[in-house]
């Protein structure tokens, strides 16, 4: 019996609380200008892809524990190795075009003065130390802090709801059938949080009811996904800061309750950094315990220090935009790559376990 | 570390004796020293037949030559020599002579320990011994040691006084509904306040001794049935590693450096308290506990937050009313650390998150300030906990007085001298409140440090540096553990059967909560 350290509810509430994050960064431009009318399909349409990460990924785990353990059963020793080591890399790219973005907002709303090197240097700084308290204490505090961001979003959903407008909401396909799936197949970037179930593989013990828990948690976010994106294309054109970047931060700045409240954005803000540091560190941690077990190292600190040093040069860049040709690679793969970095394994085993049982 | 540029320059001449000049800060134990200590190791009390040669090794190692409290009182007993030794203060001298030195005076045959156990001397315990480790601890917890001529078998007679004062009431963690005693420094009264509670056989008390060189007694309570056994080894190797350390043990608080697995911790991994009934709580829910001689506290592991977060006064009022109560603490906790910070945040970075009409009236009543904002919150915390600390050490009726002069006129006259902003005054003062609200006193000090910190994020990031910092303090706190078990079990980890904020109902609670791997009574 493998042991339990992470249950199924911390995992549902790290898949919920990495897909809840992705609508603090929807900024109001891309939303208007690009899925707009359609934007409460693009969920629905990522899901498929989400599952089929979500199934390669629980076979994984389900058959072999731990990524390293995996990888070297399914790949041989070498592969296994190499794969991991090309997992690792997609992953730091994966984390440095994310809080790219997250350095971005700040720096637009918070700290336009500061350079960007000192902003992600405090924001790589707290996702280092947050890595350092492992899978058990990422898992935990997504467990113990899931509650903030659902309460705060439905009660901005609930408030927004006066100044929505049904009418803007397209029924189905108002883009037309080839823009709206391509704008779906890029949204599916965002159920990276299942990758909980690989990289924790060894933290979960297996279980069964953690991969039901990390399903059940895939429906629910895609379900609140659809819901808010439908509700921020239902009050666009409401916000009283057009030039906004973030649209929930448009949202709530617009929400004035008189003289106990105005404009919530920067206290809203308060709650969304709870999510976005929360999934960096997962994906922090994810990295450096990948590494860490390759290396057959005992303590996977070094690991995330020096993965956290790589995602701050690599977001610097980002953000300085020397290297926004990579940015944008990252941005437009990241769906194929998150489908099949699990897929391929997933398959190689399922093909040699039906093998060995032929054989048998 | 100076001392050869202080000898090469004059300052010392010799080996005059000189305070801080120690043998540490010279890096070596002077040959005087380090002779005198290989001699104490040396100095083992060895029973013998002769009489004579008995009492000199007994009175070399309690240094009798210089030790004025150890009294041997010779006897002639049937014609044979025999000697009373004890310790004055320990041994109850009216006892010691009705019980011991009349009886033997009057005997006229000659004495064998054995008849004299068992018919002689009229006392409540006797021993017979021939270890000399045992005699001496049993001179130290108070007994006197017969010594005969011409056997080297001692008889250890208890004969001890306990000096203690009555069960008093609760000083610190008063109640309205419940029980008023407390425990006293006597641990044998501690215990049987426990096991007047906790009437069952299960219940086991392991005494052991802690400390190199007082060797202080304590008790380790549980019950046995409930309690996990893993837990009970944990503690006991926690123990015995401690006592390997041959380091001076000075009562129950300093236990925590033993019990903790992360000792720079700054929140506390064990809970102390003064109360019987809440021990037997703890003791009837699978929790361990440690009762230290001198100590009025008993000292439970292991723990969550949530139990730092109760009373005893919870079990005794309406499910109801006492889950408001615990939200209540929980929300205390949260604003006692976070308000201080949120209000530099808000005045430095976010004004236009407050209302129009209290960010003027707030930035005009600071327009006289000549500090910053961080400036006024920092005098207004350090001058409350200076309050506190003082009050917590003046005598009983200038308490109060005290309380009065630092919150209020003092506080009053900062802001007339507009030294600080009313709005500060009020900020400070509500999160002082808030943390006195925090049953715990360990967790009440670690939330006043937490509240530092946040302050200091507030200025370096606003909004943003507290939201870093609560995300770092809550993934650290995940990984503490107290004992094994996760500090926020059994919210996280979750657990099925808890004890945490929900009060269910009396046939729903549980006496054994998983968090901890209890076993439940059948």
């Amino acid at each position: 019996m493998k042991a339990q350290i992470i249950g199924p509810k911390e995992v549902g509430a790290l898949v919920l609380i990495t897909i809840i994050n992705r609508l603090a960064w929807i900024d109001p431009q891309t939303l208007l200008r690009h899925p707009g009318q359609n934007a409460w399909m693009l969920p629905i349409l990522a899901l498929p892809a989400a599952g089929l990460t979500l199934r390669a990924v629980r076979s994984l785990a389900f058959h072999y524990g731990g990524p390293i353990n995996g990888l070297s059963t399914v790949l041989g020793r070498r592969t296994g190795a190499v794969y991991a080591v090309l997992i690792a890399v997609w992953l730091t790219l994966f984390q440095s075009a994310a809080l790219a973005r997250v350095v971005s907002v700040t720096r637009y709303y918070f700290f336009p003065r500061t350079d960007p090197a000192v902003i992600t240097a405090y924001l790589m700084g707290t996702l280092t130390l947050i890595s350092f308290s492992d899978a058990e204490g990422v898992a935990r505090s997504a467990r113990l802090m899931l509650g903030v961001p659902l309460v705060t979003l439905f009660g901005l959903l609930l408030l927004s709801f006066p100044s929505a407008r049904l009418s803007q909401l397209a029924p189905l396909f108002g883009q037309g059938v080839g823009e709206t799936l391509a704008s779906g197949a890029l949204f599916s970037g965002t159920f990276f949080g299942v990758y909980v179930l690989w990289l924790f593989g060894d933290c979960t013990g297996g279980a069964p009811a953690v991969s039901r828990a990390a399903r059940r948690a895939l429906l629910l976010g895609a379900g609140i996904l659809t819901v808010s994106m439908a509700m921020m294309a239902a009050t666009a054109g409401y916000g009283g800061f057009k030039d906004a970047v973030s649209y929930l931060y448009a949202m709530a700045a617009n929400i004035d309750w008189g003289r106990y409240v105005q404009r919530l954005g920067p206290i809203h803000f308060f709650v969304w950094y709870i999510t976005a540091l929360l999934s960096g560190g997962m994906i922090q941690t994810g990295v450096a315990r990948l590494l860490g077990r390759l290396l057959c190292l005992g303590d996977m600190r070094p690991m995330a220090a020096l993965t956290g040093l790589c995602v701050y040069a690599l977001t610097v860049l980002f953000t300085a935009g020397y290297a926004a040709p990579l940015s944008r690679a990252v941005n437009l793969m990241s769906t194929p790559v998150l489908v099949l970095l699990p897929a391929v394994p997933a398959l190689i085993g399922r093909w040699k376990r039906r093998r060995a049982d032929e054989t048998a | 570390m100076f001392s050869w540029l202080k000898r090469s320059l004059g300052f010392t001449g010799g080996d005059d004796f000189m305070l801080g000049d120690s043998a540490r800060e010279r890096g070596r134990v002077p040959p005087a020293y380090e002779k005198e200590r290989e001699e104490a190791k040396k100095r083992v009390f060895c029973p013998n037949v002769r009489l004579g040669s008995a009492l000199s090794s007994l009175g070399h190692v309690f240094r009798n030559a210089e030790n004025d409290d150890f009294i041997t009182r010779f006897l002639s007993v049937g014609g044979t020599e025999a000697a009373v030794v004890f310790i004055n203060g320990l041994a109850d001298r009216t006892v010691l002579f009705d019980a011991v030195i009349r009886p033997l005076q009057s005997m006229y045959t000659r004495p064998d320990p054995d008849t004299l156990v068992k018919n002689g001397l009229p006392v409540q315990e006797a021993e017979i011994t021939e270890q000399g480790e045992t005699v001496v601890n049993g001179l130290l917890d108070g007994k006197a040691a017969l010594m005969l001529d011409g056997t080297a078998r001692v008889i250890l007679l208890d004969v001890r006084r306990a000096e203690k004062r009555a069960v008093g009431r609760t000083e610190n963690e008063k109640v309205l509904y419940g029980a008023h005693h407390a425990f006293i420094e006597d641990l044998r009264t501690n215990i049987t306040l426990v096991r007047s509670l906790v009437r069952t056989p299960d219940l086991v008390t392991r005494m052991m001794t802690m400390g190199g060189g007082n060797d202080l007694r304590l008790a380790v309570m549980y019950k046995s049935g409930t309690v996990n056994p893993q837990l009970v080894r944990e503690l006991m190797r926690r123990l015995q590693r401690a006592q390997s350390k041959n380091e001076t043990f000075s009562g129950g608080f300093q236990l925590h450096r033993f019990l903790d697995q992360r000792p720079f911790s700054i929140f506390p991994q064990t809970l102390n308290t003064e109360r019987p009934d809440r021990t037997a709580t703890f003791i009837s829910q699978g929790h361990l506990v440690v009762l230290t001689d001198g100590m009025p506290f008993a000292t439970i592991a292991p723990i969550t937050i949530f139990a730092l977060l109760h009373t005893r006064e919870d079990h005794n009022i309406r499910p109801q009313i006492a889950m408001m109560m615990r939200l209540i603490r929980v929300l205390c906790l949260l604003m006692s650390m976070l308000l201080p910070g949120l209000y530099v945040a808000l005045m430095t970075f976010h004004q236009v998150s407050l209302p129009t009409e209290m960010m003027i009236s707030t930035l005009t009543t600071r327009k006289m300030i000549g500090l910053s904002v961080l400036g006024e919150m920092l005098i207004m915390v350090i001058l409350f906990e200076l309050v506190r600390e003082a009050s917590v050490r003046v005598q009983g009726s200038i308490n109060q007085t005290l309380g009065i002069i630092g919150g209020i006129v003092l506080g009053d006259a900062l802001a007339e001298a507009s030294l600080v902003s009313p709005m500060a005054l009020i900020v400070v003062l509500l999160a002082a409140l808030c943390g006195l609200t925090i049953p715990d006193y360990a967790l009440q000090m670690a939330a006043y440090q937490v509240r530092l910190f946040f302050l200091f994020a507030s200025v370096i990031g606003g909004i943003i540096g507290m939201t870093y910092l609560s995300v770092v303090l809550v993934s650290y706190l995940c990984t503490v553990r107290s004992l094994g078990v996760p500090f926020f079990a059994p919210v996280a980890p979750a657990t099925r059967k808890n004890d945490g904020m929900v009060m269910r109902r009396v046939n729903s609670r549980t006496d054994a909560p998983d968090a901890i791997n209890a076993r439940e009574d059948d």
